[in-house]
């Protein structure tokens, strides 16, 4: 894989602490991958920061969130043919030494299209917080039911996509809930996805924002997310397409 | 809200015409099954709203869609360009020609 083309999608929204070591992390322990920071309409210095450490930054000019910045990485590594794109979160959170681990299933394996790290699949240290815990325990399950594969980390954001998810997404990304969508979609668009165990390091902010009530909230809305991906394609925007609102439409 | 007016102006019209000439509204709560026909203006009324509401929620959608693919794509096209502008700068410095920079929208 070493000498395909590679890039490291860094979505980062306000992470002006963190980004420039992510940066510098990546080029010391994946020189292969090529970095493009996605600033999603950050109100501070990540931009510059992202700049001043060697990455390629792509500006959002108001903030889409982690969905529409990571289309935008994808449509940038399509752009650039890029054949494998690894997303790493701005905040520090995935290690780039783990990338091998992503990287090994696609060496080892020819047909897969999509790998991503769980830090569930085996006994790694890592304790989400007990709220987010069950969430992702649910959204595991479902999927699992759903994809008929082993799934047990849904919401993690540590993946590889090779050329032909690369495509599907700079096309069509989704936009709410992408982690969890994303599997869904790439198994509905018949690509193989494979999940493999890894370690994360824990977020550094230290108490989670998320309550029990916002959790409990956030899971009804995924899931309702899900069950409708399952029977609609989502629509999305091509050149030629009528405007949202038209004079001659309007009444 | 002028590009809807047409619709604005037919369900005040309607409306108001059923406030009117009761006869009609009678007339029309007895077809409909209401027993009280102010409750059959309110029913009216209230059609027209949903149906507003449905048309602004696809629109809604339609420009959020749109406004998306927008910034991703600015944000492509600005990278692009501060790219060239930098390989300009650096054929100026190696003494070729004046670069011409455009400044970001910001």
């Amino acid at each position: 894989m070493t000498d395909e083309p590679c890039l490291a999608i860094v979505p980062a929204y306000n992470e002006a602490r963190s980004v420039a070591r992510v940066v510098r992390g990546l080029h010391r322990h994946a020189p292969e991958f090529d970095v493009v920071v996605v600033d999603d309409g950050s109100t501070d210095e990540t931009a510059a920061c992202a700049e001043a450490a060697g990455a390629t930054v792509l500006r959002l000019p108001f903030n889409l969130g982690i969905g529409g910045a990571m289309q935008a990485g994808y449509m940038y590594a399509q752009e650039h043919d890029y054949e494998f794109a690894v997303q790493i979160d701005g905040d520090g959170q995935h290690d780039p030494a783990q990338i091998e681990r992503l990287a090994d299933v696609f060496r080892r394996n020819h047909s897969v299209d999509f790998v991503y790290g769980s830090r569930f699949a085996k006994e790694s240290g890592y304790r989400a917080p007990l709220n987010r815990r069950v969430g992702i325990r649910i959204f595991a399950w479902l999927l699992s039911l759903i994809t008929r594969e082993r799934v047990t980390d849904p919401t993690s954001g540590f993946r590889l996509a090779n050329r032909r998810a690369i495509e599907l997404f700079a096309r069509d990304y989704p936009h709410d809930y992408p982690e969890v969508e994303a599997i869904l979609m790439v198994h509905t668009h018949r690509l193989r996805v494979v999940e493999v165990p890894v370690s994360m390091h824990a977020r550094e902010t230290g108490r989670s924002s998320i309550t029990w009530l916002r959790s409990a909230y956030y899971m009804t809305k995924v899931l309702l997310a899900v069950l409708v991906g399952l029977f609609r394609a989502r629509p999305s925007v091509r050149p030629g397409d009528p405007a949202a609102v038209s004079a001659e439409a309007g009444l | 809200m002028e590009r809807y007016a047409l619709l604005w102006l037919l369900s005040a019209i309607v409306i108001l015409g059923l406030a009117v000439f009761r006869d009609v509204l009678v007339t029309l709560s007895e077809a409909l099954g209401i027993a009280y026909p102010p409750n059959a203006l309110f029913l009216i009324a209230f059609a027209f709203v949903l149906v507003l509401l449905l048309h602004f929620s696809m629109a809604v959608s339609r420009l959020t869609d749109q406004s998306k693919v927008l910034a991703q794509r600015l944000a492509l096209v600005e990278e692009r360009l501060r790219r060239h502008e930098r390989a300009g700068v650096d054929a100026a410095v190696e003494g070729k020609r004046q670069p011409e920079t455009v400044t970001s929208y910001r």
